[in-house]
């Protein structure tokens, strides 16, 4: 995948560093690396808002920051609230001529806690009202910031501190939590998977979507070294085969329409990604083949989707 | 032991079992009769980067609850951490400080730039011979027992089966040579060094949180001064006359520590690179290598 864009990289990416160096993230976090694509992508006249969570806590230990661009921290329940906050007051501001029509972003970084768990009904009524905002999800998959718990959003079979394996636990016994099928039920006019192993594709789905009217939401998985038990230099490869072996599929919602970004004539066994994780180690062949039928069902289902809006042309 | 709390600090890094450490003589200490106390720093600290644990040991109740900040005894597993300003922050005047090092004593006597009673110990060497990873907690705690006299080996021995229950001989072990192979200052070798004046403190003076008025803003991009290249205990390598000038290891470093010289190739920036390896795995040339970081 990498190669293929070897030429384009110094003269397409911005330059620019917005999430400065500095920051206290784990090495080889994933989480970092995609937000500092994304304000790659955003540019600038940029506002961020973040719950607590890694993020909070890795950019902004006091009294530093690791932002170039105004950033807000709010609690862990209402980062959309406080982004569709935001978006009213330029409203406001403008309607009262003392703000001009430049465009600002707005965009809400969540982890999968604040955003599947703790913040989904802020999140939910900030999409219903119709906020010209983006929201990320940035999908590590547990509550890593205070010592790896699950979350709705962990894997099923994962071994995280409250979802341990053990003699009498096989891990995580819950699916995880569908937020982009949520976020996309809202009727919301862009959605969209996106992970950093593929840099250029999550940036192009941060721009598309700034470039959108109204709520945006982009949903990305982020490789966490620390809680997924995985060695720090493979994360990107980690990212591919979360991709390739449909566990992650990357894919968009373009007002309601279901498009696949990669598609693969077969899909490759999960446990090439599983096998490098300390959190799926205690996977018996047993669990790993429900693991695999699950993840073979919800492909097709996913394609029968993507097939549907082919044929009927629906808008 | 005199009727006062010892207070022992642990350095390393995350990851490499300081906690673990404070733990297990704390439990060992308790389980012989006395009074003790072992607690993680607090702070955003991440896998990798310098941590600190804490140790109290004493023959009367501990009631207090607070972190160490002038401690007798200071043990640093992380010979890459010796530099740091934090592991001689407040330390008293002739602690114990025991350090593994590969270096000399007196060389690590000057290094550190405080009059100390040193012990410096190879652990990294003996944990690579016995448990075959670079895990030096067990090892450490051998020649802190040698140092201090403050547990008995017998006593921790206990703990280390109960908390290792499937590779508690070659943690044993590895007490053992540390506490074997330890080589301490005696008051015939010791060396006085001329200690700076001008402590230089890492941080700026700021003020408490307490102090604070409700919401703050603080500066864009500060961050910049904190210098996450300590963190590292592999360093990327670069053959420049591989390079083809691409940039894969540029956007995926999570760190934005990779820049373009003049010449067009990339290169790592040391002061914030934290040696996760990604840039390597990724580089479609291979020109980049891991190695490890020298003291
Ligand atoms: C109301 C409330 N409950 C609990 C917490 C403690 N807390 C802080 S961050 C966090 C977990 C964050 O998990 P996630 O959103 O997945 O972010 P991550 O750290 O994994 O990036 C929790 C439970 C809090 N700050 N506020
Ligand atoms: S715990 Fe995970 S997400 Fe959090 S900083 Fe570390 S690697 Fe990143
Ligand atoms: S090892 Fe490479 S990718 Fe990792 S922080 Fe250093 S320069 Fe960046
Ligand atoms: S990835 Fe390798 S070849 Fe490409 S710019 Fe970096 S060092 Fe050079
Ligand atoms: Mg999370």
């Amino acid at each position: 995948m990498s190669e293929q864009f070897s030429v384009y990289v110094p003269k397409l990416i911005n330059k620019q560093e917005d999430f400065v160096h500095g920051h206290r993230a784990c090495q080889g976090c994933g989480l970092a690396l995609a937000v500092r694509l994304i304000l790659k992508a955003a540019g600038k006249n940029t506002i961020v808002v973040s719950p607590t969570g890694c993020l909070e806590i890795i950019s902004t230990p006091y009294p530093q920051s690791a932002w170039n661009l105004p950033w807000v921290h709010v609690a862990f329940e209402n980062a959309a609230a406080v982004a569709g906050g935001i978006e009213g007051a330029f409203k406001a501001l403008r309607a009262k001529n003392k703000k001009d029509n430049k465009k600002i972003n707005i965009i809400a970084i969540g982890g999968d806690g604040g955003t599947s768990d703790i913040g989904l009904q802020a999140l939910s009524g900030a999409f219903e009202r119709g906020h010209d905002f983006l929201y990320v999800c940035l999908d590590n998959e547990a509550y890593m910031n205070t010592g790896i718990q699950r979350s709705s959003s962990t894997p099923f079979g994962a071994s995280t501190t409250t979802s341990p394996s053990g003699a009498v636990s096989m891990g995580q016994i819950t699916w995880k939590k569908n937020m982009a099928a949520i976020a996309a039920a809202h009727n919301i006019p862009y959605v969209a998977t996106a992970c950093p192993s593929y840099p250029f594709d999550l940036m192009e789905k941060v721009q598309t979507a700034l470039k959108t009217q109204g709520p945006k939401y982009i949903h990305c998985l982020v490789q966490c070294p620390t809680g997924w038990g995985c060695a720090t230099d493979l994360i990107i490869r980690l990212g591919s085969l979360a991709v390739e072996t449909g566990i992650f599929p990357l894919y968009e919602v373009i007002n309601g329409k279901y498009k696949l970004n990669m598609d693969f004539p077969k899909l490759r066994p999960v446990t090439d990604y599983l096998k490098f994780q300390s959190r799926f180690r205690h996977l018996k062949p047993a669990d790993i083949a429900i693991i695999q039928k699950r993840v073979e069902q919800e492909w097709q289902a996913l394609k029968q989707k993507v097939e549907c809006f082919k044929k009927t042309g629906v808008k | 032991m005199k009727e006062k709390i010892i207070e022992i600090r642990w350095h390393g890094r995350g990851g490499q079992g300081v906690v673990t450490c404070a733990e297990l003589l704390a439990k060992a200490a308790i389980a012989e009769g006395k009074y003790a106390q072992s607690a993680p720093s607090f702070g955003p600290e991440r896998r990798g980067a310098p941590v600190a644990a804490f140790l109290r040991i004493s023959n009367k109740p501990i009631y207090l609850r607070s972190q160490i900040t002038h401690p007798d005894i200071v043990v640093v597993l992380d010979p890459t951490i010796l530099t740091l300003p934090d592991v001689t922050a407040g330390i008293k005047k002739n602690a114990i400080f025991i350090a593994n090092t590969n270096k000399l004593l007196e060389d690590v006597k000057y290094i550190l730039g405080v009059n100390v009673n040193l012990g410096v110990i190879d652990a990294t060497k003996i944990a690579l011979e016995i448990i075959r990873r670079p895990i030096t907690n067990t090892t450490m705690i051998g020649s802190f027992i040698r140092a201090t006299n403050i547990v008995k080996i017998e006593s921790v021995k206990q703990e280390i089966m109960t908390r290792f229950p499937t590779n508690y001989e070659t943690n044993i072990k590895a007490m053992i040579r540390g506490y074997d192979e330890l080589e301490m200052e005696t008051d015939a070798n010791r060396t006085v060094i001329k200690e700076k004046k001008d402590g230089k403190k890492a941080m700026p003076k700021l003020p408490k949180w307490r102090e604070l008025t409700i919401g703050l803003t603080t500066k864009a991009g500060s961050a910049q001064a904190y210098k996450t290249g300590s963190w590292r205990s592999l360093v990327p390598v670069t053959d420049a006359t591989k390079c083809i000038k691409c940039g894969i290891c540029w956007v995926y470093c999570p760190d934005s520590a990779r820049y373009q010289t003049p010449d067009g190739t990339y290169e790592t920036n040391f002061d914030y690179c934290k040696g996760c390896g990604i840039c390597a795995r990724e580089c479609p040339t291979h020109c980049i290598t891991m190695q490890e970081e020298k003291e």
